[in-house]
């Protein structure tokens, strides 16, 4: 009677483990897209940056060209 | 002070690189293993982590509001678009990565619960904030309709952290009580937050909001830098389109 008390006991022990890599999946996804919106966000704001700068010197070389007209 | 931040962009960036290292491992390794869920818990600590962070972007964009109403400049107003800026995409971070949990947890990628609507309502009220200064041409009038904006839609921030605590919802509760009312958020897989009772979870937890906040001031510090230019573009644009107009 004790043993097989014993046995069952074990058994829904047993049934209650979980395999903790059951949803790896999930967490290794979860992480890409997190990631991934992270790479987006700073592309968009480097790729912005490279924009305004050539405007900037854009903006610049047509001033200082104007000026050296009127110089000139 | 904008000067001071937009200086130490450099520092920062490799403050909040090694940091990120560290707030990684913690969770990967560091992290002891939850009962119930197994690995996919570890979603939870970058999730709980972008989303405080998001709230406190967005009343850094609240406290920039109230401030450049009082005292218009230029600075405020790009404190506060950069700060809603960060906050959205901290936003998304929380949506999705929240969704990926839910699958194996709840059984369904998304459900409209309370908490779950209140955010996405969130998200969709911050994203208009950009449309709004899309919409307005006057630059004046656009940094004032903004700073008014902003200060309204903080309303959504506060929905979302109370809908749990008031209302039925199958999401966990972290931080506080529940509402008697709500205590159906106190059942089930709830569990998980019990399971912060262990020192290296809170710890673990603790670091990675360390990190966003430190990953939201040095994207702040990139984000005024870069408008610092776009200003001084629109500036020399003008300068040009006068002279050609001479």
């Amino acid at each position: 009677m004790v043993q097989s008390i014993v046995l069952l006991n074990r058994l829904l022990e047993v049934a209650q483990q979980i395999d903790i890599n059951k949803y790896n999946n999930y967490l290794v996804l979860g992480y890409f897209v997190m990631w991934a919106i992270v790479i987006v966000y700073i592309l968009l704001l480097a790729n912005k940056q490279r924009n305004v700068r050539e405007d900037l010197q854009l903006m610049t070389e047509l001033l200082r060209e104007d000026e050296q007209r009127e110089e000139a | 002070m904008v000067k001071r931040l937009e200086g130490a962009g450099n520092v920062l960036n490799w403050v909040v690189a090694i940091t990120l290292v560290i707030s990684l491992f913690m969770v990967f390794f560091f992290a002891p293993d939850e009962r119930t869920m197994g690995n996919v818990q570890r979603i939870f600590y970058f999730h709980v982590g972008a989303a405080w962070v998001a709230a406190v972007t967005f009343l850094i964009a609240l406290i920039a509001g109230v401030s450049y109403l009082r005292n218009p400049t230029n600075n405020k107003d790009t404190i506060a678009l950069a700060s809603v800026e960060i906050g959205v995409i901290f936003t998304s971070m929380t949506i999705v990565a929240g969704s990926v949990w839910g699958r194996p947890a709840w059984g369904t990628w998304w459900i409209w619960t309370p908490r779950l609507t209140s955010i996405t309502v969130l998200w969709l009220v911050y994203m208009a904030y950009f449309m709004l200064r899309g919409a307005v041409e006057d630059e004046e009038r656009k940094m004032r309709y903004a700073a008014v904006y902003v200060i309204i839609a903080f309303v959504t921030v506060v929905m979302t952290y109370i809908s749990i605590r008031l209302l039925r919802d199958i999401h966990p509760v972290v931080f506080g009580g529940v509402a008697e009312s709500a205590q159906g958020a106190d059942e089930g897989l709830q569990d998980i937050a019990r399971g912060l009772d262990s020192a290296k979870m809170g710890m673990t937890l603790t670091a990675s909001v360390i990190t966003f906040s430190l990953v939201y001031l040095a994207w702040l510090a990139n984000r005024l830098k870069l408008q610092r230019i776009v200003n001084e573009v629109a500036e020399l644009k003008l300068r040009v389109m006068a002279r050609l107009e001479e």
